[in-house]
């Protein structure tokens, strides 16, 4: 699995250049997020407009990253297309992971809370 | 007054009549751009074109099914033309829709269904003749579409023909079956069920819109978190993902001005989406799981079955339920964005067709309430506004429950959905009623027994504005006996539809001789207004008109008797009373009655010499569900009392009997028209409405009929005197129900039922087989029989002797059998969807 990766702002914006996060990528996914999460990095912004599917697997990967980032940290979502943004509506997980539309409503929502 | 008519019709009108078909309605009624390029000469070109590049013939020697293949594409460009019309003349005017969701449409054949309603039908036989091919040989071939069981699937079909007749925007929303209701063969008396692979050949009608396919989530847990507002936010975790794959079967309304659909899903795996997963080694997996899913849309689960526990069948309703809303949902918002959602009701209705699709209410609660982030109460307010219910049964064993564990296993997030309207019902219930805890428990959605039970018709109630039966003693029944709580609680929410059928196909389509006559005579605005079909009664006195009317029926019957002697190698004569009895096997529904009716004629023939006014002619056709024991030994013993009594030669071709098996819509196309004593004998109270009493009323069939269904409402129609009715009426059977029924009482008192019985126990028709029909005697004699054969077999046989009698006189049947035609207006679906479209779905 291959990911993009730079820094805006204090903020980790992640790219996974994969069509699908489901469970073949997860385990993967998990990983390389959980190391940047270990490397320092608590406030992240995950851009899925590479991807166009997301299986629970997938979602839970997300989920994970949320726990990990701690209380002190954050995650948002931006860029996803309609199939990936109903597959968060319908699990209700864009009520935890404010789906923005680009990368500036991403940051704004989350550099706040380093302040 | 009405002007005396004696010999008013023409002989020119009779001439034509005679010919059969239809005076040509093309360039008429027909949209105009159909009717610039109808030649024969144009269509013909069409099909040679498909059968080029869409076949890859040459064009010569084409087979029956490159034929029909060829010419179904050919019509296809003009529905589709049409289709896109009608679709832009509604997004345009913003017209409201109606979605009309049911587990089975039983559509039949298409391609003379969309020849009529097109008015290309002379066309099209011109342009085949041009290829050297009959029409009716190119529309034999056509498989069935068999995606429904009996009444409640071919309602659904009539319902689409004048949906799309009467110019709304209504669409069908089903579930396409790989195979459909299975094929039945008859070997040596028994049923055997052959797998019906309907699509082996493909199907030129069906469009695929693989670019609408629509992800829906199944099974998985919830998790109980917050939001970031600290709000509770159960998510719905570790789902899987079926893919519905939608495809279109376009419904053409007579005259062709507006083109309908019909939206059938198919399930896909998940793994279709891509094919990653076969490059990754694990090709095996991949490939069981393709399988897996794609079962759901594998099979239709034959009527009858015990459905309690099947886990695909509850998959199936939620697989259907959900990738129709999602479409819904997505069609909503392509005509008014995002942002109108308070308006759905006044632009979209939904009908649930029984409670097979009730899981609509929760789920369009949980699209409004996760996915559109309304708030509960509004939510509430717009399903209850855009949902109306059809009951289609009293049965017990029919009306849908479901275990809470699989429920919850199956759909997690739509049990909490379901706990959660519950909840709201019974505080709102409790209010009505403070601490009747007894009539709480008996309202609840959920059933408190063990384990706990889903009960499908209350959420259904619970969730709709309208809930309706099907024909008047049903929906009266319904509010009295069925959900009196409900009832008494809203009131407002109950009425009554009474169902049925379309003229286009059961009249028109199916007996063009009649149909012919009819427009001869009095015009053809019958075919859209079921009521002109008054404008025959003063044909009564018509001596001319009434020879025209029994020609057509004998005609009618001398090609029934081609399909009996091909089907079974049984002759029979045209002249003689045919008496049918087509139908789902079912014991509420008693063929076993009339087989004991039949052989009461039997032993009156061979031990007493009587002579039958009319030789007798008793068809039977349906099919029983696989596991429906009873039913199966039925057809054991109409062929076994065939076998005997066919071949007697006492009898001297007195009685004939047939059992046609595979029976479907275009067998029924062949039986209906030829009939003359229409059997809807059904125990009284049982029979929610019926259709096929409709159908063969109206091709001229006079009804012998229990107080039942819509039976009732044919007689009220009709007049008494054109009708045999007998029978327990459904008072008696409470009353004999409550009493304690003891049919050992009847066997005593009456002569007739005792010799029967007496003759069956003896192994009359079980020679070889000795014990083989004992059940018969222990179900009906030893048993309170649930359905009250012996306590009316009396009345049914004196019933039959009065239709026998009357048969005997031509122009007496003649006259009934016009009235009956002249008088069965009511029936039109149009007139049924006319009150669905202004009482419960404010379509315009």
């Amino acid at each position: 699995m291959q990911f993009e990766e730079r820094q805006e702002r204090g903020v980790l914006v992640v790219r996974p250049l994969e069509r699908r996060l489901d469970a073949p990528v997860t385990q993967e996914f998990k990983q390389y997020m959980a190391g940047r999460v270990e490397a320092g990095h608590r406030l992240i912004a995950l851009d899925l407009g590479e991807v166009e599917f997301v299986d629970s697997s997938g979602l839970g990967g997300i989920i994970s990253l949320l726990k990990a980032v701690g209380e002190s940290g954050n995650v948002a979502i931006f860029g996803a297309g309609s199939q990936v943004t109903t597959l968060f509506r319908l699990t209700r997980m864009d009520r935890i992971f404010p789906m923005m539309a680009g990368v500036e409503e991403a940051l704004a929502l989350l550099i706040p809370v380093c302040r | 007054m009405m002007p005396k008519a004696e010999n008013r019709l023409s002989a020119e009108a009779l001439a034509k009549a005679k010919k059969g078909p239809l005076p040509s309605r093309e360039g008429e009624n027909v949209s105009k751009t159909f009717a610039r390029d109808s030649a024969g000469a144009s269509l013909a070109e069409t099909m040679r074109h498909y059968a080029r590049y869409s076949l890859g013939s040459s064009g010569e020697d084409l087979s029956c099914r490159e034929l029909f293949d060829a010419t179904s594409l050919a019509i296809r460009e003009r529905l589709i033309d049409g289709m896109i019309q009608t679709e832009q003349r509604h997004s345009r005017a913003g017209t409201k829709r109606l979605y009309y969701l049911s587990m089975e449409f039983l559509m039949g054949r298409a391609l003379g269904n969309s020849l009529y309603n097109l008015g290309l039908l002379d066309t099209c036989r011109e342009a085949l003749a041009s290829l050297g091919a009959d029409l009716e040989e190119v529309r034999s071939v056509e498989p069935d579409a068999a995606l429904g069981n009996g009444g409640l699937g071919r309602l659904a079909a009539c319902f689409l023909d004048s949906l799309a007749s009467l110019g709304y925007a209504g669409y069908g929303y089903g579930l396409l079956y790989e195979f459909g209701l299975f094929r039945q063969d008859v070997r040596n008396g028994r049923q055997v069920e052959k797998p019906d692979h309907w699509l082996s050949q493909g199907s030129p009608w069906l469009i695929e819109r693989a670019e609408e396919a629509c992800i829906i989530p199944i099974y998985g847990r919830i998790e109980h978190a917050v939001d970031g507002n600290g709000e509770y936010n159960p998510m719905w975790l570790d789902w899987q993902v079926l893919i519905g794959v939608p495809s279109d079967l376009p419904v053409p309304g007579y005259g062709g001005e507006c083109i309908n659909y019909l939206r059938l899903y198919s399930a896909r795996s998940s793994q279709d989406f891509d094919m990653q997963i076969f490059n990754e080694g694990d090709y095996l997996h991949a490939v069981q799981q393709k399988i897996s899913s794609e079962t759901i849309s594998k099979i239709l689960y034959p009527a009858d079955t015990l459905l309690s526990g099947k886990e695909l069948r509850l998959i199936q309703e939620y697989f259907l339920v959900a990738c129709s809303l999602r479409d819904i949902l997505r069609r909503y918002r392509t005509a008014h964005g995002d942002t109108e959602l308070e308006r759905f009701p006044e632009r979209v209705a939904i009908q649930l067709n029984d409670t097979h699709p009730a899981i609509t209410v929760a789920e369009l609660m949980r699209l409004f309430v996760d996915e559109e982030h309304l708030e509960w109460d509004n939510a509430w307010a717009l399903v209850q506004a855009t949902l109306g219910y059809t009951n289609h049964t009293l049965m017990p064993e029919a009306l849908e429950k479901w275990s809470v564990p699989l429920f919850e296993r199956v759909l997690p997030r739509h049990l909490q959905i379901i706990y959660e309207i519950n909840r709201r019902f019974l505080e709102l219930a409790a209010q009505r009623w403070p601490g009747d805890l007894a009539r709480l428990a008996r309202m609840s959605v959920i059933e408190e027994c063990d384990p706990k039970q889903v009960r499908m018709a209350h959420l259904a109630i619970v969730g709709s504005h309208s809930v309706n039966g099907v024909a008047k003693l049903h929906s009266d029944l319904v509010t009295s006996d069925l959900v009196p709580d409900f009832y008494e609680l809203w009131p407002e929410k109950f009425n009554n539809k009474t169902n049925g059928v379309t003229p286009r196909r059961w009249l028109l389509k199916a007996n063009p001789g009649l149909a012919g006559l009819i427009s001869a005579t009095i015009g053809d605005r019958w075919i859209t207004n079921l009521d002109e079909l008054r404008g025959l009664e003063p044909c009564v006195h018509d001596s001319a008109f009434r020879q025209a009317f029994r020609e057509v029926k004998v005609g009618n019957k001398r090609l029934l008797a081609e399909t009996v002697w091909s089907s079974n190698r049984v002759r029979i004569d045209p002249d003689a009373l045919f008496d049918v009895q087509v139908k789902r096997m079912h014991e509420y529904k008693r063929q076993l009655l009339n087989v004991l009716h039949i052989i009461s004629l039997y032993l009156s023939i061979v031990e007493d010499g009587v002579e039958l006014p009319s030789p007798r002619v008793f068809l039977f056709a349906g099919k029983a569900a696989p596991g429906y024991w009873t039913a199966k030994q039925v057809i054991r013993l109409i062929c076994a009392a065939a076998e005997r009594i066919n071949n007697d030669p006492r009898v001297r071709d007195q009685i004939k009997i047939a059992f046609l098996p595979d029976y479907r819509v275009s067998l029924a196309e062949k039986i209906i028209p030829a009939a003359d004593l229409s059997e809807q004998i059904s125990t009284a109270g049982m029979e929610a409405s019926g259709t096929g009493n409709m159908k063969l009323s109206m091709n001229g069939a006079l009804t012998i009929g229990t107080m039942d269904g819509a039976t009732i409402e044919i007689m009220e129609e009709v007049g008494e005197e054109n009708i045999y009715i007998f029978g327990l009426l459904t008072a008696d059977v409470l009353r004999l129900r409550r009493q304690g029924y003891r049919p050992r009482d009847y066997y005593e008192r009456s002569e007739r039922v005792r010799r029967v019985m007496d003759a069956i126990a003896a192994g009359m028709f079980s020679p070889g087989e000795p014990g083989l029909f004992d059940w018969i005697g222990h179900s009906l004699l030893d048993t309170p029989d649930h359905y009250f054969h012996l306590a009316d077999l009396d009345s049914y046989a004196e019933a039959q002797a009065a239709a026998t009698a009357d048969f005997a006189q031509p122009e007496l049947w003649g006259r009934k059998a016009i009235l009956n035609v002249a008088r069965i207006g009511k029936f039109s679906s149009d007139r049924t969807i006319r009150e669905y479209a202004r009482e419960i779905w404010n379509l315009t």
